[in-house]
């Protein structure tokens, strides 16, 4: 298990190195990691060998490495948050952290940061924790690599949040896997950040949800499986470029659900077999560009109070319904897509159909403005309606329609 | 014993009509393509549900009908013998909805088979319901129309209706009266038709339903809960029992 | 013995009178005819004692048994339709088959009808297949083959060729000789004149004519039946 004897001599040649390492193991000096940062000064490296570690909380307050070899499970058995880290600076990577206390009135977490600058949460497996990774009041720091799986309970009552930013700025989040928790990653006021290269799936409620997170940046990652989908809150200037927003499907499920949003980039996303691709509520001044929306239920639903928005050069692929609107007025811009079911001619071949597309079928005006023609889905009446749209387009009761729909598919990605 | 005679006649009777076993085989054909064009369990139960919704009632309610009417003169010579009306009616439906059934079932195998999802076997299932309704419905017909021409056309209108009218008639009523609360009137108006209620039967269980919207809870709760499945599996029982019970009594006391 | 009683027979269609009161007895070894114009009744008649039309009053009797005491007196009765239309995929074979599984007794004398009407080569065809004049025949060999005291035929020699409607009448003789009784429509008066022991007349709803054939013959001095009716039912008025 642990690599005991030969160790030893290094731990017995102290006072060389600008900073100490302190192991710890069962058969270690210091078998416990608490008493390890006790004895630890700023600056130290405290080395954890693989073993089980049940301490109740660790409490990181100083300014330290925290390494583990080899995995060892930091266990909360249950009662416990698991690790603490109130001081800056503090590398924390290579553990197992398991099984945090579940409570109705506090977020437990496996490792929560309190009011620190600059830490490394780095390869870290967290297991069955009711909150995985918590930071509050942090800036600088970057999560990196973690893998987080939640409690199995199917319910996101008794689950809380993957990666969970409150009251942070510049944070990066990079290379996560999070599963199962209730949201993948959740921040409520947290600016200039950076979320990249992560996989969000499977969580109960949303793979990414953000609230009051002005100037983020999310690159390449993966939202896939989420119950509800992607949900973005109250924000202004995101960016949100070639990232996967997969398989998001229910009733209530959304690729990107864009609420109060505005003044915000959309570029180079996937967006497959969602039940909605993009949900846009109330969103302003935002662009929607060189995206693929593939198989999705809805490629796109705007509500009537969104505008100034524009949606162009996007790829819209095989999706049952491709835009729908609950207004009769069409207050954002959608121009030179490729629509798929676009059934029109290109005489002079300049690559851009003759007559206009119109995207949205009067069955799914009719939905978006009364939920109970729900009920009709799949009804051969539905589609022989939809049949006469494709021939009669006069029937729709929307201006919504791009007058330049493009005849060959926009080829964005390298 | 004698009505389980007259339906055995009838039976092999109607394994030798071979335009019916077109019918086996276009569905199967159909499931075939499906499946070819697309490995897709979703596309391929979609597909073959929407077919099924079609092609079940129509086939069922059209050759069971022109089947009645071609074997009046026939009826009347089993009449003659000691029989009561009821048996040779009776075979006569259990035979004909039995047959079409089976090879309903026949025609979807494949696809039943290479995906064994529960929402394949409902999809057998209300293709089953569907058989019994339009048969019974037929007979309904046909023994209140003496004319052919006639009762044709009014299965035909009525197979119209319930596959299709119903529906843009349900629309309408949503289009038109939007402002109201609805969902109690719009699951009143799909128990109603069967084509509509074996739809949701299989809809329902299917990803699909989420493009329901925020409909699907309220329609999933009604439907999925028991007093929801409690009433639309009376209904297509209703549907199949009421019409031939009907036509029974409307034979037993009919100058032929 | 009195097979077929039928007594103050009544029916309507939608207020039009159809049957005003019709009587008339049948005993074994008795061959009845019942003639009549289009709309006369006739077929209201035949419909009512085979039970496909319920008579508004009145009461049939057949061997004794009510026919309002359901359909068990049936089984007394060989019918013989005027067109054989029956299920074209079945077999000759099968349909005897169906017939004696529905009455629950064995076709008796069908080997011996078979070989009279030399269908045996047509025993495994299927019904559809077979030409008109077999199809009659197969239809005979239905309606004679349990033996029932009673044979109502309609039109029974319409489809036959000359030959087999000879055959045909012979039969009937024969068959009147063994005991049965026989009610046929027939449209070729003369060929009744050869088989009928007597004739049922009727005219817009009633029996005119309920005499016997050598009766009609003498009383009014004619020597074909047709011209006798004719005679006397102008005489009548």
């Amino acid at each position: 298990m642990e690599r005991p004897t030969l160790s030893l001599p290094l731990l017995s040649l102290p006072a060389l190195a600008l900073c100490a390492e302190i192991y710890v193991c069962e058969r270690c000096e210091v078998k416990s990691i608490n008493e390890a940062i006790k004895r630890a000064k700023a600056g130290d490296k405290v080395i954890v060998l693989g073993g089980t570690y049940r301490e109740g909380t660790i409490n990181v307050n100083k300014p330290i490495s925290l390494i583990g070899k080899n995995y060892p499970t930091l266990d909360g058995e249950g009662k416990y948050e698991v690790v603490r880290i109130t001081a800056s600076g503090v590398l924390f990577s290579g553990f197992r952290v398991v099984n945090s206390g579940v409570s109705e009135l506090e977020d437990i977490a496996g490792i929560k940061v309190v009011n620190a600058r600059k830490c490394v949460i780095k390869d870290n497996v967290l297991k069955n924790n009711f909150w995985g990774i918590y930071l509050a009041k942090v800036r600088d720091c970057v999560l990196e690599g973690n893998v987080l799986e939640g409690r199995g309970e199917g319910s996101e009552v008794y689950t809380g949040n993957g990666i969970h930013l409150w009251h942070c700025s510049n944070v990066k989040i990079l290379n996560n896997t999070i599963r199962r928790h209730r949201d993948g990653i959740y921040f409520e006021f947290v600016k200039k950040s950076h979320i990249e290269g992560n996989l969000s799936e499977e969580n109960w409620r949303y793979g990414l949800h953000f609230m009051f997170s002005h100037d983020d940046t999310y690159v390449r990652n993966t939202f896939r499986r989420n119950g509800a989908g992607v949900a973005v809150m109250y924000t202004k200037r995101v960016l949100m470029k070639e990232n996967r927003f997969e398989e998001n499907w229910g009733g209530s499920s959304y690729g990107l659900l864009l609420k109060a949003i505005s003044d915000s980039t959309i570029v180079n996303n996937v967006f497959y077999k969602n039940t909605t691709g993009i949900l846009m509520d109330e969103t302003q001044r935002t662009l929607i560009k060189h995206n693929d929306f593939v198989s999705n239920g809805w490629a796109i639903r705007v509500w009537a109070n969104s505008a100034d928005n524009t949606i162009t050069e996007n790829n819209f692929l095989g999706n049952t319904f491709e835009v729908s609107t609950n207004s009769k007025e069409n207050p954002n811009t959608f121009v030179m897509n490729y629509w798929s079911s676009y059934r029109g001619y290109d005489l002079n071949r300049d690559g851009i159909g003759d007559i206009p597309h119109r995207p949205v079928k009067l069955f799914s005006y009719i939905l978006e403005n009364n939920p109970e023609a729900g009920v009709l889905v799949k009804s051969f009446f539905v589609e022989l309606l939809n049949r006469i749209e494709s021939v009669f387009p006069i029937v729709i009761p929307t201006k919504l329609q791009d007058p330049k729909p493009l005849m060959r598919r926009v080829r964005w990605r390298s | 014993m004698r009505l389980l005679g007259l339906t055995l006649f009838d039976f092999k009777n109607l394994v030798r009509i071979k335009a019916l076993w077109a019918y086996a085989f276009f569905l199967w054909a159909v499931g075939g393509v499906f499946l070819y064009l697309s490995g897709d369990e979703t596309k391929v139960l979609l597909s073959l549900l929407s077919i099924t919704l079609l092609i079940v009632p129509l086939v069922s309610v059209l050759f069971s009908i022109t089947h009645l009417y071609d074997s009046a003169n026939f009826i009347k010579l089993l009449l003659s013998q000691p029989v009561k009306r009821s048996e040779v009616l009776l075979g006569k439906f259990l035979a004909l909805s039995v047959f079409l059934s089976f090879l309903f079932l026949l025609g979807v195998l494949p696809a039943v088979l290479r995906f064994r999802g529960e929402a394949f076997l409902l999809l057998v299932l209300s293709g089953f319901f569907l058989t019994f309704i339009y048969t019974a419905l037929a007979f309904l017909i046909g023994v209140f129309f003496e004319e052919k021409a006639r009762g044709v056309s009014v299965a035909l209108i009525l197979w119209l209706y319930t596959a299709l009218i119903h529906d843009g008639f349900i629309l309408s009523v949503i289009y038109l009266f939007g402002d109201y609360p609805l969902e109690r009137v719009v699951i009143g108006l799909t128990l109603v038709n069967p084509v509509d209620l074996a739809r949701l039967l299989v809809v329902l269980r299917t990803d699909v339903a989420a493009l329901m919207g925020l409909s699907e809870a309220v329609f999933k709760e009604f439907f999925g809960s028991g007093f929801g499945s409690f009433l639309s599996a009376l209904s297509l029982i209703l549907w199949a029992i009421v019409p031939l019970l009907l036509a029974l009594w409307r034979f037993r006391r009919k100058d032929l | 013995m009195e097979v077929l009683r039928v007594e103050d027979l009544r029916k309507s269609y939608r207020g039009l009178e159809v049957l005003k009161g019709v009587s008339f007895s049948l005993s074994e070894g008795e061959i009845l005819a019942i003639l009549g114009p289009n709309a006369s009744g006739k077929t209201t008649l035949i419909k009512s004692i085979l039970g496909h039309v319920i008579p508004d009053g009145g009461e049939i009797f057949v061997m004794g048994k009510s026919t309002k005491e359901g359909e068990g007196y049936r089984r007394y009765i060989g019918y013989m339709p005027q067109e054989p239309d029956f299920p074209e995929n079945l077999s000759v074979g099968e349909l005897l088959e169906l017939l004696s599984s529905v009455r629950g007794q064995e076709p008796s004398r069908s080997r011996e009808l078979i070989e009279l009407f030399g269908l045996s080569p047509f025993l495994d065809k299927p019904f559809g297949r077979l030409s008109g004049g077999t199809k009659q025949k197969v239809s005979a060999l239905l309606a004679f083959c349990f033996d029932p005291p009673l044979y109502i035929l309609d039109e029974p020699t319409s489809g036959l060729d000359p030959v087999a409607s000879v055959r045909f009448k012979s039969l009937l003789i024969r068959e009147r000789e063994r005991g049965k009784a026989v009610v046929l429509t027939s449209h070729i008066i003369s060929e009744v004149q050869q088989v009928a022991k007597r004739v049922l007349f009727l005219l817009e709803g009633r029996v005119r004519i309920n005499a016997g054939v050598e009766e009609l013959l003498s009383e009014s001095g004619e020597e074909e039946l047709e011209r006798a009716i004719i005679k006397l039912l102008g005489e009548e008025r």
